[in-house]
């Protein structure tokens, strides 16, 4: 009976240990770059013949290739010793060779090289040259030449190249007369298929053998797409291929090039399905995803299912996407996550799973805040979808910060993200909203966004915040909107015209001049302007509009506190607008931050600059929401 | 050795030297204070120049620094319509901009576009030029310029592209930025009377335009940019005089103009106007009146200050001999009481001492003898004794030692005690009493007898022996106990009733020659007060005097 009671009471004091242990667990401040660190392993790939793993990793202070034996793993080394420059990126064009790109910056020139695994020696695929280069995919040799399209004749005009493995003199293969974004390659390696767009209509032209003229098969309107994404098996004139022609989602499709008829082979009715799971060496689709509530892999190939059933038992409530598998299926590469949780790239060999890298090895422990997702009705009825990350902290209310995603074009995912993760272990609940004309939501939704800019899709974000003021969830004093390219735009729309709902504004390369904005379009691309006088506006015939919906011509109604990050290299706002804009906001005596990092673009890619940005971050809303 | 002098002294040469030294210091720093201020208004007058430079000019700076990069907001979209939109604006509300010039121009390569200035391929073409004046009743006008235009003609623009090209021409340009410094070379043209801008185009615009001038081969395109003249006529510009009390004339002046004709003017001083406005100045005038009106403003408070602190000085002299002079009167009661006092002591004194001696000397005392020296003797020490405890409780009382042993008294008892002593002390008084209360007096019965006997002995003393009478009336009101006494004696001067109550006081008359210290009635007051009560007088010389007493009924909260 004592002895009961004495456990009893032992228990209860554990518990009370546990629980309070929980409770500091969970009022942790993880450093800012915990969040931000990135794995020193990337770009993992898989040989054709599926014996060696492959990947990108830090020797020397410079990214270099190293490969991993399966079989062997004491054959495992690196192939590449450089110390000056940096692997861009590489692919394997045969069993045994490696085709790599080498560059100090992303403006730097073209200077691309082979390395055999086996003799590590490494020789010149293409002299040095300034031009650009774009590969076909599948990027792999037929007949010891690699299929890329490059503007090597014109610095205007890019036109399809055979480049032989050994290093002699590119062959062209098509002057591009039609306006071509893309060719794609046949199942033996001959081009027949290629995409042409003028922004607005996209065709694709087909023919029937290589020298022959293309002939134009399908049309779309802008707002529709066909994209191919390889041969069918044993056929010529068939090919799968991404499609919502006739339809308002996304679908994996069986595309006859004759007479443009699809047979639908995956498709989902929420969302749009992703471009991935296609096997070239195989040619057929292995499996599909959609961003759908969660990541969803549908596998279409039985045998490939049975792997994924079993590496999926291992990592029980975790998404796993493939990354790569090899034609004969003994090698898988694939990535595991939640959102609260970074995960990691992985391996299945013959079997045995074994983990490449993981994503952030400094959170891996830490509690980290689940990621819900929530809709509500717009102004005008339409559903719109977004995401709710609170801390781990229970309040009755929170303060939010609206984390607007750039694009439009673009959409906001369920998964695990840094940044969402580093704000909400701050303490604030972190409102991610799929306003009208992201995409990955239907065609539908994608049209409704055109020229909604600073209309709709601003109502969609304040309503998404109204909804949850309306909820009790949000601290309406406290309410903070943030965001990069257009999402920074958001913030300082709101900032100018919604004074009332916000109490501060971030804004990291936000648009701030519209007209600016339509420039970045070079006048040779006139085509290409009917699909922005579609997405925008015409900013000769509505310049009101313009003016309108230009925070630049608003300044002097900001009164809200301010933080401003600006990339010099990003080609979207011009240093005379965002000066001026700077001066005019702060002659009122209203509190503007002002960042500026002259070699960055768009986003902050250096580390030391990302710390920063988010440190600035943290005491500016620390200071600014109270 | 020096005999030192011990009386009071009074020095009357310092207080008169402190005086003069006063005036002195007030002098000099009224005439210090003069000249400051004439500097510091002198100083004033070049130094808020600057101020009203700065006020005056910045509607021209907003102008210049705010509303002309606006043109560069519409990134060369601009057409005739928003350019008419904006002139307006512009005009309107800056009255020194005369008129503007707006040429929409074209940066183009396109070989079948008529370019009026090319450098390689790269040339301008205007598609249309207008001008924008208000007249003179304030209604817009815009009038377009030769269709087509002739390029050439137009100076400015033709200036810019040239700039433009030279820079795009040089062999390296930084491809990333445009510099602040290069900005303002490139796209703005100054000139007096004149600026001349070209929107900023994008940076990679500017690489395109090298582009097109040095390669011949690049894609045709043409890049709409605006060009802008604005005229400006700086003696429109409003003054802003923000100190019409220094400046009493501020005009705006072409910088030839010779001032040397205009002599009349006291104070002169002037600013040239920047960049645009560099052919006009800002010239500053007063007259000597106006600047004394000034000086004068600010000097009138110092002087009121310096007055004041002449005033204080005087008073604080004035206080300091005032004290002197009190004291030494003080100095003078206290010297009169000591001779006073010795004296009161000396008689009774040598009265003893003789008395004393007389007894020694005899060789026999007869009983009459003895029985009138003890009398002598026991008189005199009584007289010496009520002389000290006058003095012993006096200076008890004065320093709040003396304690209050208060209790109710029956007055008509307490009365006719003192009625009789007084009746068996003094026989030829003639003393008419009436008591007539209902209640207990609360006091100190000793202390109360002192005052009754004070009172009564001072009738006695102040009156013609031949007529000494004394009325003593007790009553009692609604709140107080009133006692009057009433003599019909030699009365008091009224000048001399705030006196009487003073310690070592002595009004000067036959009586009091001796056996008087000036205690008696100071002593009274002190004691009724103590009590809670007051004392009154009423005189008129040789009538009579009457003293009245009053003690509240309800004293129980003293």
């Amino acid at each position: 009976m004592n002895i009961k009671l004495l456990f009893r009471c032992l228990l209860i004091v554990l518990s009370i240990v546990v629980i309070g242990c929980g409770g500091k667990d969970r009022d942790q401040l993880i450093p800012i770059e915990d969040f931000f660190d990135k794995p020193d392993h990337t770009s993992f790939k898989i040989s054709p013949d599926g014996k060696w793993v492959s990947y990108l990793g830090l020797e020397d202070h410079c990214k270099n290739i190293f490969i991993l034996n399966l079989e062997n793993p004491d054959s495992s080394k690196q192939l590449t010793y450089q110390n000056s420059m940096n692997v861009q990126y590489y692919f394997w064009a045969t069993d045994n060779t490696i085709v790599f790109s080498n560059a100090q910056s992303y403006q730097d020139s073209l200077r691309l090289y082979t390395v055999d695994i086996h003799s590590e020696k490494i020789n010149t695929l293409l002299e040095p040259a300034k031009h650009s280069i774009k590969w076909l995919s599948p990027s792999k040799a037929f007949d010891g030449h690699l299929l890329a399209q490059m503007n090597r004749r014109d610095s205007t005009v890019i036109d399809l190249y055979r480049i032989p493995l050994d290093g002699g003199e590119p062959i062209l293969v098509d002057k591009n007369i039609h306006n071509f974004n893309e060719w794609f390659v046949s199942s033996d390696g001959k081009v027949r298929l290629a995409l042409s767009s003028d922004s607005v209509e996209d065709k694709l032209w087909y023919r029937e053998e290589e020298g022959m003229p293309y002939s134009n098969v399908i049309e779309t309107d802008f707002s529709s797409m066909v994209y191919p994404l390889g041969p069918v098996q044993n056929s010529i004139h068939t090919i799968y291929a991404l499609s919502n022609r006739e339809r308002d989602k996304v679908a994996v499709v069986r595309l006859d090039l004759e007479n443009g008829e699809e047979t639908i082979l995956a498709s989902n009715d929420e969302v749009d399905l992703n471009a991935d799971g296609y096997s070239f060496a195989r040619q057929e689709v292995l499996f599909s995803t959609a961003f759908s509530k969660k990541k969803e892999s549908i596998i279409h190939n039985a045998e490939l299912q049975k792997i994924y059933n079993t590496i999926s038992s291992q990592f029980e409530g975790n998404s796993v996407d493939i990354i790569d598998v090899d034609s004969a299926f003994h090698t898988v590469l694939f990535k595991t996550y939640t959102d609260t949780h970074p995960g990691g790239i992985y391996y299945y060999y013959k079997g045995k799973i074994k983990e490449l890298t993981p994503m952030n090895p400094s959170l891996r422990d830490k509690h980290l805040s689940p990621m819900e997702e929530v809709s509500f009705d717009s102004r005008d009825g339409r559903r719109i979808q977004g995401y709710i990350t609170y801390p781990l902290q229970k309040k009755s209310k929170y303060p939010i910060v609206v984390l607007v995603h750039d694009g439009p074009n673009r959409r906001d995912v369920w998964g695990f993200h840094p940044e969402v993760q580093f704000l909400a272990n701050r303490g604030y609940a972190v409102f991610q909203v799929n306003y009208r004309g992201s995409v990955g939501l239907g065609k539908d939704f994608y049209v409704s966004g055109f020229k909604e800019w600073g209309g709709e899709i601003q109502n969609d974000i304040n309503d998404g915040v109204a909804w949850l003021i309306h909820k009790g969830v949000a601290d309406k004093e406290r309410i903070a909107i943030m965001g990069t390219g257009f999402g920074g735009y958001s913030a300082l729309y709101a900032a100018c015209f919604n004074p009332t709902l916000y109490s501060c504004a971030i804004s990291s390369s936000g648009y701030i001049n519209l007209f600016t904005y339509f420039k970045e379009l070079p006048p040779y691309y006139n085509s290409y302007k009917q699909l922005y006088y579609k997405i925008i506006g015409d900013p000769q015939k509505e310049y009101e509009l313009f003016k309108a919906i230009s925070p630049l011509f608003h300044a002097e109604k900001i009164r809200m506190p301010i933080l401003m990050f600006q990339g010099g290299r990003d080609r979207y706002n011009t240093m005379t607008d965002v000066n001026q804009f700077v001066q005019k906001v702060k002659s009122n005596n209203v509190d503007l931050q002002y960042v500026w990092k002259e070699d960055e673009g768009r986003r902050f890619r250096k580390e030391e600059n990302i710390i920063e940005y988010y440190q600035i971050i943290e005491n500016f809303l620390k200071e600014k929401m109270k | 050795m020096a005999k030192l002098d011990s009386r009071y002294r009074k020095n009357f040469g310092l207080l008169i030297v402190f005086l003069l030294f006063v005036t002195l210091l007030f002098v000099i720093s009224v005439f210090f204070a003069r000249t400051i201020t004439t500097n510091f208004v002198q100083t004033d007058f070049n130094n808020r120049k600057a101020e009203v430079f700065d006020e005056t000019i910045s509607d021209f700076n907003e102008f210049f620094q705010e509303k002309i990069p606006e043109v560069a907001y519409y990134q060369g979209f601009m057409d005739s319509v928003q350019a008419k939109d904006f002139s307006n604006s512009i005009l309107r509300r800056y009255p020194f901009v005369q008129k503007i010039d707006f040429s929409d121009i074209l940066f183009t390569n396109i070989d079948s576009i008529d370019r009026q200035m090319r450098i390689g391929n790269f040339g301008a073409s205007a598609k249309s030029s207008y001008q924008y004046t208000l007249t003179s009743d304030y209604k817009f006008q815009s009038s377009r310029q030769g269709s087509g235009g002739d390029l050439s003609s137009n100076e400015e623009l033709y200036s810019i592209f040239l700039k433009l090209c030279t820079y795009l021409g040089r062999d390296n340009i930084d491809t990333s930025r445009i510099s602040n410094t290069e900005v303002y070379k490139l796209f703005y043209n100054i000139q007096p009377g004149k600026i001349s801008y070209m929107n900023i185009p994008r940076m990679t615009d500017i690489l395109s335009f090298r582009n097109m001038m040095v390669d011949a081969t690049f894609q045709k395109s043409s890049y709409e940019q605006d060009f802008y003249v604005f005229y400006i006529n700086p003696t429109k510009i409003k003054v802003k005089n923000k100190y019409p009390n220094l400046y009493e004339d501020i005009t705006i002046q072409p910088v030839v103009d010779q001032y040397s004709l205009n002599e009349q003017s006291y104070l002169k001083t002037e600013i040239a106007l920047p960049g645009a406005l560099s052919d006009y100045k800002l010239q500053f005038e007063t007259s000597q009146s106006h600047i004394t009106k000034e000086v004068n403003k600010w000097f009138f408070p110092v002087v009121v200050i310096l007055v004041l602190i002449y005033l204080i000085l005087l008073l604080i002299g004035y206080l300091i001999y005032r004290n002197v002079l009190i004291n030494n009167r003080m100095f003078q009661l206290q010297y009169d009481f000591i001779n006073n006092l010795t004296h009161e002591f000396k008689t009774p004194v040598s009265v003893i001492k003789i008395a004393g001696n007389n007894i020694k000397s005899a060789e026999q005392i007869s009983d009459t003898e003895r029985a009138m020296y003890g009398r002598i003797l026991d008189q005199e020490a009584d007289k010496l004794n009520s002389l000290m405890n006058k003095l012993l409780s006096f200076a008890q009382i004065e320093n709040k030692s003396i304690k209050f042993n208060g209790e109710f008294i029956d007055l008509e008892e307490f009365c006719q005690h003192v009625f009789e002593s007084t009746r068996i002390k003094y026989p030829d008084l003639s003393l008419k009493d009436s008591v007539k209360v209902r209640d207990e007096i609360y006091a100190d019965p000793v202390l109360l007898h002192s005052v009754f006997q004070n009172l009564i002995d001072n009738a006695y003393k102040y009156s013609d022996p031949a007529n000494r009478f004394l009325e003593i009336k007790v009553e009692q009101t609604k709140k107080n106990f009133v006692i009057l006494f009433k003599d019909r004696g030699i009365g008091i001067d009224k000048k001399e009733f705030n006196s009487i109550f003073k310690k070592f006081y002595r009004v000067k008359n036959q009586f009091n020659q001796q056996g008087s210290i000036g205690l008696g009635l100071a002593f009274c007051k002190e004691i009724t007060e103590f009590m809670g009560g007051e004392i009154k007088v009423e005189s008129e010389l040789n009538v009579g005097t009457s003293f009245t007493l009053i003690f509240p009924i309800d004293v129980r909260n003293v």
